[in-house]
């Protein structure tokens, strides 16, 4: 999961042009990726994961970095799964 | 694909435009000239069921899908001509009553959304003096208390600011972190430290009060934050994809029916011993005008059936909000031509429309903020 989310940041968001970023960059602090570019990471996540992902849990807590993005992802399919 | 409506839903346009026309053209010439907000008007489109359309019946609403809403709105602008009033109406309703409806717990639902649908007063708060277009930039902070928070900043160029009872003010919990640390907020009109300011003065769009908000060590009870701490900038993008699709929704309406006018004055107005109309340089306006409107529609609808569905419109919102203002300022432009003299004076309306269509390209996000987004959800 962490690939594919790492993959589409440096194919996609950045052109595969500069620096590659990697799970653990605070990438949506450091100014990597913008607000548009958070835009097309969430429809990038709903499509590739299949889920939907409300407004209010897009909070730093969940988009600090790549790996919390997978955590967010895989809690919101744990938690689909049991219900 | 089907482009009709249903019948109940030509039934409901056929109501609005009736509404608009018996109930909401009074003295507009002499309103628009003095910036006058008419609060009867507004309680009559209440009591008609405009502001809660699309608000759950649990709420008072009418329960309606977004399409037939909007349906019902650009409904209302073919049969009324107060842009400034349809701009405010659209405004409550998209930018504030549906983030209620989305992000609000139920306390916040049951307290806020029956009180607007039934005349209240709704403002929508991000723009400062320093941030405009740069919205995320906001200066005003809310600092963390016992049982709630207090608010500080001015918020600048706000629709129904000087009337409102709650205004959605997004201010920033954490300004070391940028729009990861802003956060949305519900603040009551009487509010201690919430100054509203006055009606000021504007190009167009005069008979929709607008203004800024002052809060100065405003506090607000926990209670009162919208969604989580954090969130406030996907919930203001969020509620920018439902204003930038909708707010012209009237204003399409206003194009139908200023078509209708040109095409009216076109056959009757003559000139060199011919209806004007018979001039191609007359009727290729008047082309472009029906060509305009029917873009602007599909777009329109295209957003609306996208949001019932519950996909993102962040791109068609874009869209719409772009190609829906621009053409507003063309026919709009377009009719003060063909009408010659009498479209530039102010006693026929005419020109109103221009002064009122030109404020379009601005709020909601530039048009040339929209092309950027519109590139940039493209991959460009
Ligand atoms: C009638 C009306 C009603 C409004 N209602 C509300 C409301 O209810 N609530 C609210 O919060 N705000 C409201 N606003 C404010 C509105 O949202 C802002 O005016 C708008 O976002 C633009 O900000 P600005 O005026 O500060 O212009 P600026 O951001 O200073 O822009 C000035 C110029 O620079 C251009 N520009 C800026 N940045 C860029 C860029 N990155 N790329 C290209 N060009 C750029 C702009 O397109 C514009 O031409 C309203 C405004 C109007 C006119």
């Amino acid at each position: 999961m962490e690939h594919a989310i790492v993959r589409f940041v440096n194919e996609e968001l950045l052109g595969g042009n500069g620096p590659r970023v990697t799970a653990d960059d605070e990438i949506v602090l450091d100014g990597t990726v913008d607000s548009l570019g958070v835009t097309r990471l969430v429809d990038f996540i709903e499509t590739e994961f299949k889920l939907a992902v409300p407004a209010q849990d897009v909070t730093i807590d969940n988009f600090r970095t790549i790996t919390t993005m997978a955590a967010y992802v895989r809690t919101r399919q744990e938690s689909a799964a049991t219900t | 694909m089907d482009f009709g409506f249903t019948e109940e839903q030509e039934r409901l346009r056929t109501e609005a435009v009736e509404f608009a026309r018996n109930e909401l053209a009074s003295d507009l010439v002499a309103r628009d000239a003095e910036s006058g907000f008419d609060r009867e008007l507004w309680r009559r489109c209440a009591e008609f069921g405009i502001l809660g359309s699309n608000v759950p019946t649990e709420y008072g609403g009418q329960g309606r899908d977004v399409v037939t809403t909007v349906a019902i709105m650009e409904a209302l602008g073919y049969g009324c001509p107060d842009n400034g009033l349809t701009l405010a109406l659209n405004g409550q309703m998209w930018a504030v009553q549906e983030p209620i409806q989305q992000f609000g717990t139920e306390e916040q639902k049951e307290r806020y959304l029956p009180l607007l649908i039934s005349g209240g007063y709704g403002a929508h708060a991000m723009s400062e003096p320093a941030s405009g277009s740069d919205t995320f930039a906001l200066e005003t902070t809310a600092e963390k208390t016992d049982g709630g928070y207090v608010l500080n900043g001015r918020k600048t160029y706000i629709g129904l600011a000087p009337v409102c009872d709650v205004a959605l003010v997004f201010a920033a919990t954490d300004p070391t972190v940028g729009r990861w640390g802003i956060t949305a907020f519900l603040v009551e009109g009487d509010a201690s430290g919430l100054t509203k300011g006055g009606n000021q003065p504007k190009m167009g769009l005069r008979t929709g009060p607008f203004g800024d908000l002052v809060l100065e060590d405003c506090f607000v009870p926990d209670s009162a934050r919208l969604g989580p701490e954090g969130a406030g900038a996907s919930i203001f993008t969020n509620s920018m994809d439902w204003e930038r699709s909708f707010i012209f929704a009237s204003h399409v309406g206003s194009m139908a029916r200023q078509l209708d006018d040109v095409i009216q004055y076109a056959r009757t107005r003559r000139q060199f011993g011919e209806p004007i109309g018979k001039f191609q340089s007359v009727s290729n306006r008047i082309a472009d005008m029906r060509l305009r409107l029917e873009t602007s529609r599909l777009l329109l609808y295209k957003a609306a059936w996208l949001l019932d569905s519950g996909d993102a419109a962040q791109l068609y919102s874009a869209l719409a909000k772009l190609h829906l203002s621009e053409s507003f300022v063309a026919s709009s432009s377009d009719a003060i031509r063909i009408h010659g003299a009498k479209g530039y004076v102010s006693e026929y309306g005419v020109e109103r429309d221009l002064r009122d269509a030109l404020g379009g390209v601005i709020y909601s996000g530039t048009s040339d903020i929209q092309r950027q987004v519109i590139a940039r959800l493209m991959g460009v």
